[in-house]
């Protein structure tokens, strides 16, 4: 797998060609220089036989890919698919999307980094090979900052239903900005997952709200939008509404998808960093390793 | 004896007096007891309505004719002994003395409008409360409730000589009360503290094999002279030029 002329370096083959597999990926942007075989890049001859068995079955998801993967989950994690951002812009914290950010960069980086990484493993110079350890210890620790951030704002946002309760209850049908933005995104969640209030919509019964100051409860007491509706977007009986029909109102609450929502940013956030960095560093140690034997 | 005949006839006219009295307030007892419509309805209670099953056939009675009114009597629990029925229309209380009295008829109605027969799919239900846009002082005005209560209703038939039947009291209603949501953030879960921990103990060794590494460079570097043997130096540089027959000294500097 390593180049012919690893055979006659210090460096101990084995090693030399773990690192590259652990760093490398099937690299279809660059260019072979000669189509010998897939990951071959470096090769410069390429009838050479290769000097090292093919460790590199044991080392399948090597830092390169993880990287790239990395970096393409977390540009998904940002662009919010669920759309429940002014959720966390409201708040005026928005850690587990700043972690979505930092992975980016982080992922983008172990791209980068790895890939230095095997033309450090292959030039068998010490420099490099410091210099890659650095680096990527550096990046490592963004990304376990990443990681760290991202869970513990998720926790402190959707582990309890009480957190999103007392924000809608303050927000919506408030009339400021940050009432209409939280206005809009609860009406469009109240009609797209048929659901009504975070528990149900005894949320707005049992608690004093924003909305209660602005509609009394004789009138209804709770938004329109908890009402059924056909699909001309008329309420299919607002008597029936009014006195909580389980045919003509949703009973069910909405934090089961928000926190659905915010789960799966937060596992493609710090699972995926957190199995991506114990992967990374079994690949350090032996990078260090390789250090030692140059 | 004469004392025994004055004492004899005084009563007579207390007797019809009594009688008199009786009939006046010779209601008849319904044994029905007003009853909370289901709890699936989300909106049984509310902090100012409460919502009562319809009393359906309930006053198919001969003494009661069609014409009669029903109302229903919204009391509060410790003023249900003070009820009397009101013998006139007139005297009927209006939601604004609920505060001084301690009840108020409203939700007027006939016997026709509660018949017997199941309707089957329809829900039937009276919601108390439910009128936001007639006055407190208008006889028979469905105002919303002034407080949680506790409360207690019955209904009342009543014609124009006054009041003929009633109903059993309902149980004690209490209103919800809405209270400020206390928000408590959430407790950490077992994920976090995974994640910290693990993650602190990896960067922890990466740290001290990092400076473990560094230690040994400069040990190697610092402690031994670069001892210039064939194979150190082929490792060290690989010269592509002209000077290989220079000597290795010269090539592991």
């Amino acid at each position: 797998m390593a180049s012919a002329a690893a055979e006659a370096e210090k460096g101990s083959p084995v090693v030399v060609g773990l690192l590259v597999v652990g760093n490398i990926i099937i690299l279809p942007a660059l260019p072979r220089p000669v189509g010998a075989r897939k990951g071959n890049l470096f090769t410069e001859s390429p009838a050479a036989p290769a000097a090292t068995p093919e460790p590199a079955f044991l080392t399948c998801c090597p830092v390169q890919l993880s990287g790239l993967a990395l970096f393409a989950e977390t540009v998904w994690v940002t662009a919010d698919q669920y759309r429940v951002y002014p959720l966390m812009g409201v708040s005026g914290k928005d850690d587990v999307f700043a972690g979505a950010w930092i992975a980016i960069f982080c992922g983008f980086s172990f791209f980068v980094v790895a890939s230095f990484g095997v033309g450090a493993a292959l030039c068998c110079r010490r420099s490099m090979i410091l210099t890659y350890l650095v680096l990527m210890l550096i990046v490592y620790i963004f990304e376990c900052a990443s990681c760290i951030t991202s869970y513990t704002h998720r926790d402190y946002m959707v582990s309890n239903p009480s957190l999103i309760t007392k924000q809608m209850l303050t927000f919506y049908s408030a009339d400021t900005d940050q009432g209409r933005e939280l206005t809009r995104l609860w009406d469009r969640i109240m009609i797209e997952q048929e659901c009504c209030g975070t528990s149900g919509p005894m949320d707005w019964v049992n608690f004093t709200s924003a909305f209660r100051a602005a509609t009394p409860e004789v009138v209804l007491p709770w938004p329109p939008l908890c009402c059924r509706r056909t699909g001309n977007f008329i309420p299919l009986n607002e008597e029936g509404c009014r006195l909580g029909h389980t045919d003509y109102l949703f009973t069910k609450g909405c934090f089961e998808h928000i926190s659905h929502a915010i789960d799966s940013y937060t596992w493609g956030i710090s699972w995926f960093g957190f199995a991506i960095l114990m992967w990374t560093l079994p690949v350090m140690l032996m990078a260090m390793y390789f250090y030692t034997t140059l | 004896m004469g004392l025994g005949g004055g004492q004899y006839r005084l009563p007579v006219p207390l007797w019809l007096l009594l009688t008199c009295l009786q009939q006046g307030t010779g209601l008849e007892r319904i044994s029905y007891v007003p009853q909370l419509s289901s709890p699936t309805l989300a909106g049984t209670l509310t902090q100012s309505t409460f919502t009562l099953e319809q009393p359906r056939g309930q006053f198919s009675r001969l003494n009661i004719s069609d014409l009669d009114t029903i109302w229903l009597v919204v009391a509060h629990s410790n003023a249900t002994q003070n009820f009397a029925a009101p013998q006139r229309v007139e005297d009927i209380p209006v939601p604004a003395d609920f505060s001084q009295r301690g009840y108020y008829l409203t939700l007027m109605a006939n016997r026709l409008l509660y018949p017997g027969n199941q309707p089957g799919n329809q829900l039937r239900v009276l919601r108390v409360g439910n009128d936001t846009r007639c006055s407190p002082k208008t006889r028979g005005c469905n105002h919303p409730l002034p407080g949680p209560g506790p409360y207690r209703v019955k209904f009342l038939v009543m014609s124009d000589r006054g009041p003929v039947a009633e109903t059993e009291w309902s149980s004690e209603t209490r209103l919800q009360q809405a209270k400020a949501l206390q928000a408590v953030p959430g407790p950490q879960s077992a994920g976090t503290v995974v994640i910290i921990a693990i993650l602190s103990v990896l960067l922890a060794v990466l740290f001290t094999a990092l400076l473990a590494l560094l230690i040994y460079t400069c040990h190697d570097t610092c402690r031994s002279a670069p001892i210039s043997g064939p194979e150190q130096s082929t490792c060290m540089r690989r010269y592509n030029t002209h000077h290989v027959t220079d000597p290795p000294a010269v090539g592991a500097s």
